[in-house]
């Protein structure tokens, strides 16, 4: 009997191990010359954050493009950028400590908002709110990630404190408007924006700090309301967003550890690895558009384009596409697909490098058949490459410490997401 | 009968010094004031609106329309130009409307600073020049007591640039004029027996005119 449960429990372990695609250690086994190319292009797109902070808030520019407004969004990747950049050697321990205290002050007195909630363009140099822009509901949570991440690697210290409080003053539940739904924002003149995070996207890091808040949680039926489409594409079995852009399926895995996570027995790592399979798939069978002759580029994500920022993606979704590849989503996938992202991303840096790679990393796009090639940086995509490289090159160290949060802790277990059977895998 | 200035120019030189004195504090006042409205204001005005400035915020205003419309995908996108224009042109507008304000409270904030300033300055230079008048006037003052309580022995002493020298000199002449002769009453009342006393002081006496006379 000891014997039969004791296999048992081997099983349940190796199958378990099995479906935990990212495990400890996994960058260890890099060549050293791929592991100081990823360093290199980690610590390129880091700089933006520090060029591109304003001297007097330390709010971040929502892009390198002159006159550009600052965003919360890229701010709050610059409070986990400095952060890493302290782990990593990049800033002393007093630079780092300062960038993010000035941030915090500047959230806790300058920044226009309401009910803890933050207007998604601020002016940079006053922290007011520009172009009319809506107090956004998906970006104050990704601001408020990085404030929670900066606060955990600066625990113990006044700065820990003032995130923690700065988090729990955001009303969330005020934003369901009265429903079950998150509204995309609310502006002063018109209430809420008509649209509601009502399908699979990126907000699931705005529904874990919302259902996990200590002061202002939102109920937990709220977890089930959106809505879970399902759909295959050569293959790949994906719980899809609207746009099949690779963003949506790496947003929230920058800042959360969904690989032992079950929801309804989905798992969104396993779910985020088909959707980048199938952006793969998707590419190659383009090759008039993606191939150059020597390879297939893949990489549909948001991002500049010949014609404008488009919501670029891959089906399942509606799929819009020209061309046009982000290379931040190539590094984004790095997690979910890594030897596919280190080859694309070498081959990029050899063959392209003159035209997109430049001061801070990875230009935003490039469209190779069109031959037009991004001379921009924008502020969120270099932050999707700074922390998704962190977490693959340092064993999902941003993973752990988010992991570990009580409103993390808190939201795992009202949503019952403990470790379950995995019908994607 | 009316009693009419008919001349102006009663001193000329301290007249035309402090004319001068002010025309200096005014120009001052007038330097700063422009300098101040035009980095206040109009600096930051042609600076908004400059060429390349209002090329960045069209730029910009497409980028944000990107951005909204890339985030709400499930709305179509407009088949006709038009409406996508129209909702850039809203876009610049509203942010030309931000600029406007943001100009309005900064320039608010820097004259309200320079006002200050200018009222400080003008108070200062005040101080600075009516102390070159009020400071003999109170050692006239001072002296005119002295010489009140008998303290014939009193001088005026003015700063070299202080208004008011010559008369300073002319009260220092007269009280020495008083200290002499009285000095010399002292000395007849001392020294001269009582029978040629009463002609002797008479004698000395005969120098001042006064109202009984």
């Amino acid at each position: 009997m000891k014997r039969f449960v004791c296999g048992i429990l081997s099983l349940v372990f190796i199958l378990h191990a099995s479906a935990i695609p990212l495990s400890a250690g996994q960058a260890d086994s890099l060549a050293e010359s791929d592991r100081h190319f990823l360093n290199q292009v980690q610590r390129d797109s880091f700089y933006y954050f520090l060029k591109f902070r304003n001297p007097h808030t330390g709010l971040t520019l929502d892009s390198s493009s002159p006159g550009s407004p600052a965003s919360i969004a890229a701010t709050g990747f610059a409070l986990a950028s400095f952060a890493i950049a302290k782990g990593n050697g990049w800033m002393g321990y007093r630079d780092a400590y300062e960038a993010v205290e000035q941030v915090l002050t500047t959230l806790e007195s300058k920044a226009a908002g309401h009910r803890g909630f933050y207007y998604h363009f601020l002016e940079p140099n006053s922290g007011k709110r520009a172009w009319s822009s809506e107090l956004s509901s998906i970006d104050t949570a990704l601001l408020m990630a990085g404030v929670l991440l900066a606060g955990e690697y600066f625990k113990g210290t006044d700065l820990y404190t003032r995130a923690q409080a700065l988090y729990e003053k955001v009303d969330w539940d005020w934003m369901l408007n009265q429903s079950l739904l998150m509204s995309h924002g609310w502006k002063p003149s018109s209430g809420f924006l008509p649209h509601y995070w009502d399908m699979y996207s990126e907000h699931l890091v705005l529904q874990a700090l919302a259902l996990g808040s200590p002061t202002h949680g939102i109920p937990k039926k709220a977890w089930g309301e959106w809505v879970r489409y399902e759909d295959e594409f050569e293959g790949h079995h994906v719980v899809y967003s609207f746009s099949g852009s690779l963003f949506t399926y790496q947003y929230s895995h920058m800042f959360l550890d969904f690989s032992r996570l079950n929801d309804q027995g989905i798992n969104y790592f396993e779910n985020s690895r088909n959707a980048t399979l199938a952006n793969q798939a998707f590419c190659a069978m383009y090759p008039d558009l993606y191939g150059d002759g020597n390879y297939t580029w893949w990489g549909l994500s948001a991002s500049l384009g010949p014609n404008g920022y488009k919501a670029y993606g891959a089906k399942p979704g509606t799929a819009l596409h020209d061309g046009t590849i982000a290379p931040y989503a190539i590094a984004g996938s790095i997690i979910f697909t890594p030897e596919a992202s280190l080859e694309a991303l070498k081959r990029l840096y050899e063959t392209y490098g003159n035209q997109i790679y430049g001061e801070f990393g990875f230009k935003d796009a490039f469209n190779v058949t069109r031959d037009w090639w991004a001379d921009e940086y924008i502020g969120i995509d270099q932050g999707s490459i700074v922390l998704m490289l962190e977490n693959y090159l340092h064993d999902g160290i941003i993973w752990e410490k988010m992991m570990r949060h009580p409103a993390i802790q808190r939201w795992m277990t009202l949503c019952d997401l403990q470790a379950k059977e995995n019908r994607l895998s | 009968m009316k009693n009419k200035r008919r001349h102006f120019f009663v001193d000329k030189p301290l007249q035309t010094r402090f004319a001068v004195y002010v025309a200096l504090i005014l120009i001052v006042v007038c330097g700063i004031s422009g300098v101040g409205l035009y980095y206040g204001i109009w600096g930051s005005v042609i600076r908004s609106f400059s060429d390349e400035q209002i090329y960045n915020e069209i730029r910009m205003a497409a980028r944000i329309q990107d951005y909204e419309h890339s985030r709400q995908v499930q709305q179509p996108e407009p088949e006709l130009g038009s409406l996508r224009l129209f909702r850039e042109v809203d876009l610049l507008s509203a942010r030309q409307r931000e600029m406007l304000a943001e100009i309005l409270e900064s320039t608010n904030k820097k004259l309200l600073w320079q006002a200050l300033f200018l009222i400080f300055l003008v108070a200062c230079s005040s101080i600075y020049l009516t102390h070159k008048v009020a400071g003999p006037f109170v050692h006239f003052r001072k002296a005119f007591q002295a010489a009140k309580e008998g303290e014939l022995h009193t001088r005026i002493h003015l700063r070299k640039h202080d208004e008011g020298g010559a008369v300073a000199a002319a009260f220092n002449e007269m009280i020495g004029t008083f200290d002499e002769s009285v000095s010399q009453l002292k000395k007849i009342a001392r020294e001269t027996p009582q029978g040629d006393l009463k002609k002797k002081i008479e004698t000395e006496l005969t120098r001042f005119k006064t109202s009984t006379d």
